[in-house]
């Protein structure tokens, strides 16, 4: 008995599974067995009382009123309206026409447009499931083999995750970027350096482009020496689109992709400010895309939201161009009349969203979108909240001390603690999703691992790849059962998992190559922030 | 009622034995002893409804936060990066806005299974199953977590009442104590949520199943 009541803190951990594996919403269940745990530690003297009337306060500072959490439901608006919006099939349609003559055409396109939508939501099953619903079928029907479909969709699905500006870079890079802060102050250093979301961004790029990449040479390998596997979906005669049509579909979606990411790396906006200007810049889209091809003409609507979005995009690059401070007392001529035409531009700015919400209010996408955010929102901090409540309570219990107590003993250093730390959050990651094991490991094995000198960046590199590795592999990631559940009849469980399997191999490979150069996750941060 | 946020056994079980959850085991005890009890049956459906309602009418309302939040940051950006003004109280009304905006959401998301499960194997219960796993975690876990925020929310709040607590910059928002009443009100909800929750899976082990909508859509 007495031993047991030494470990209550593992005790916890491990009804914490048991419980999850119930199906009961992870939030509830981590803070329910945390409450249960902290009872027990208080009648049998192993947990201070005192320490629960904390949890209000970690509430209101770590979870209300935490500024960088602020960028959450601003990506996430601006992903779930870009889904709303049909800009994801319509993306992947053009894309697959433009590349559809090559042979693996299509499965290239697939990659590409699971690359940059992802960007956005990074939910893994959100993404999965669209992809799948999207292209799956097309695939099929233009005769490629189940499972390179299966292992193409499920991959790009995940992909997402790990290319910013995605949700959960933004949740882990704030973690992390906590956990680093206190290892500093554990050490005594207590003017810490800190690292920021952005850090992570820029980190996570170049891992996250050369996995597209090696998607990519895999499906053209493919394609190449078996093309009944991967066969060009147009024949010799068929039209391609014209020049004008890709570039109206492709060109929107990217430009604001790449604007939202090239603020943040360039220094000019932080995650919230840009997160917020996405998500007004995918409101313009959404709302100039409505109607699709049928259009009256003239559609002042329309045009009003063009013209909006011009004077935004106007005003801005005015303002790159000159100093249009106001208030300043030596202002010249020139910048006079450019604060004059910046004043003038927030007219049409303020009509065309006008516009562009009234279009998408009486279609009633602004409402659907608008209640999904809150929604998934709410989906992302509840969990936070119950993961505070787990760790206030395991660390009450003495938790940090047994972590550390098993990282730190057996020698072998960081390597083996990062290794072992891996390896957990890969075993987790088939039964836990990102946002659930970055808030409930992270902060609690974080700290240790960047007190042994490891690099904060290049750890929430390998974090991010490691559990989108989980996501995929056979046969519980979770990827994979998101599929199953939208793949059509004929389609087998086989099918999915041989086809995951080259992807879950580029992943490793991947992981390996940053961990063997670690250059390739922390060189562009240091780069671009010094 | 200032006995409800003291931190007595008393006051726990006066909170957790509230009339949902009291009905929701009188139906199982009915259940058990092989009865009927259509009047039960009938009060705990309206019951159930009635949370329902007010958990899609709160979210209906704080939907609306989230373009506004957007709006609001992408101005903010634009006056400080164009005009290089800036204001305190617009910046802090976003952190308002996210705040309320999750809280206020989360009892209409647990309506509508929106919080994630693990669902490994809950996906393969029976529909008798799940009702069990969704009335005991709903009992066990969920309304005591929510009274633990409900207690020590309240008096988190209740302190921020004493001297009107405001913003820690000068001409920052004056609402913090409003802001911080928001947690209190939150656990209120999600204790009504549960319960409905918990009223709900013994409605469907009584018999008389009452699904749960898929989506607010489908319930507007």
């Amino acid at each position: 008995m007495g031993l047991l009541l030494s470990h209550l803190d593992l005790l916890m951990f491990a009804a914490a599974i048991l419980l999850l594996l119930s199906g009961y919403p992870v939030a509830f269940a981590l803070a329910g067995v945390a409450l249960l745990f902290a009872g027990i530690g208080i009648l049998t003297g192993h947990f201070d009382a005192h320490l629960l009337s904390a949890f209000p306060n970690r509430i209101y500072g770590g979870v209300m009123t935490r500024q960088v959490m602020l960028a959450v439901p601003l990506f996430v608006f601006m992903g779930v309206m870009l889904e709303r919006s049909n800009i994801a099939a319509e993306l992947l349609e053009t894309m697959a026409k433009l590349f559809g003559r090559l042979r693996g055409g299509l499965g290239i396109s697939v990659i590409l447009v699971g690359a940059l939508l992802a960007a956005s939501t990074g939910i893994v099953g959100a993404t999965v499931v669209t992809m799948g619903l999207l292209s799956l079928p097309t695939m099929l029907r233009h005769g490629y083999s189940p499972s390179l479909s299966c292992g193409a969709i499920a991959a790009s699905g995940t992909l997402g995750q790990i290319i910013p500006p995605s949700i959960v870079l933004v949740l882990l890079g704030d973690v992390i970027s906590n956990a680093y802060q206190r290892a500093q102050l554990d050490a005594g250093n207590f003017a810490p350096r800190t690292i920021s979301v952005g850090d992570l961004f820029a980190g996570a790029l170049l891992p996250g482009l050369l996995l597209v990449v090696l998607y990519l040479l895999w499906m053209i390998t493919v394609a190449y020496f078996r093309p009944e596997m991967a066969p060009a979906v147009i024949k010799e005669g068929d039209e391609t689109p014209s020049m004008k049509t890709v570039l109206g579909v492709l060109l929107p979606p990217l430009l604001l992709i790449f604007s939202v990411l090239g603020s943040i790396l360039g220094g000019l906006a932080d995650v919230t400010e840009a997160a917020g200007v996405g998500a007004l810049g995918a409101l313009f889209l959404a709302a100039s895309r409505l109607g699709g091809a049928k259009q009256k003409s003239p559609d002042w609507g329309r045009i009003w939201v063009l013209a909006g979005a011009a004077a935004f995009a106007s005003m801005i690059a005015l303002a790159m161009v000159m100093d249009l401070r106001l208030g300043r007392s030596d202002t010249s001529i020139a910048e006079k009349i450019g604060q004059s035409v910046a004043i003038l531009l927030t007219m049409p700015a303020l009509i065309g969203v006008g516009a562009a919400l009234w279009r998408l209010y009486k279609t009633r996408v602004l409402q659907a979108v608008s209640r999904s955010t809150a929604q998934i929102s709410s989906m992302v901090f509840i969990i936070l909240i119950g993961a505070t409540l787990f760790s206030l309570v395991f660390r009450g219990l003495g938790g940090d001390d047994t972590v550390e107590h098993l990282l730190l003993s057996g020698g072998g250093g960081p390597v083996r603690a990062v290794v072992l730390v891996m390896l957990v959050m890969f075993f987790l990651g088939f039964f836990l999703d990102f946002i659930e094991i970055t808030f409930v490991v992270v902060p609690i094995v974080g700290p240790i691992l960047l007190g042994m000198g490891v690099d904060p960046i290049w750890l929430g590199v390998m974090m991010a790849i490691n559990l989108q590795t989980s996501f995929l592999t056979p046969p519980f990631g979770f990827a994979l059962f998101y599929l199953r559940g939208v793949a059509p009849e004929g389609i087998t469980t086989g099918h999915i998992y041989r086809g995951a399997l080259p992807f879950v191999a580029i992943q490793i490979l991947v992981m390996a190559l940053v961990a063997l150069f670690p250059a390739l996750a922390t060189a562009l941060p240091r780069m671009i922030y010094g | 009622m200032s006995f409800l946020f003291s931190n007595t056994v008393f006051s726990w079980g006066v909170l957790w034995a509230q009339p949902l959850l009291v009905l929701a085991f009188s139906l199982l005890v009915v259940r058990a002893m092989g009865r009927h009890a259509e009047g039960l049956v009938e009060v705990s459906t309206l019951f159930v409804r009635l949370v329902d309602w007010l958990s899609v009418a709160i979210i209906e309302t704080a939907k609306w936060l989230a373009p506004m939040m957007a709006l609001t940051v992408a101005a903010l950006v634009i006056t400080r990066y164009v005009f290089g003004l800036s204001a305190i109280k617009p910046q802090e009304s976003v952190i308002y806005m996210h705040a309320l905006l999750f809280l206020l959401a989360a009892p209409a998301t647990l309506l509508t299974n929106g919080h994630v499960r693990v669902d490994i194997y809950y996906e393969k219960l029976s529909e008798q199953g799940r009702a069990i796993v969704d009335l005991l975690g709903a009992t066990f876990l969920l309304m005591p977590i929510a009274i633990l925020i409900f207690k020590y929310g309240g008096s988190y709040a209740a302190r921020a009442w004493v001297f009107h607590e405001g913003s820690a910059e000068a001409n920052g928002l004056q609402a913090v104590y409003l802001l911080k009443t928001s947690i209190p009100v939150f656990a209120a909800l999600m204790m009504a949520q549960g319960s409905a929750m918990a009223l709900r899976a013994a409605l469907c082990l009584y018999g008389e199943p009452m699904p749960a909508p898929q989506s607010i859509e489908e319930h507007v």
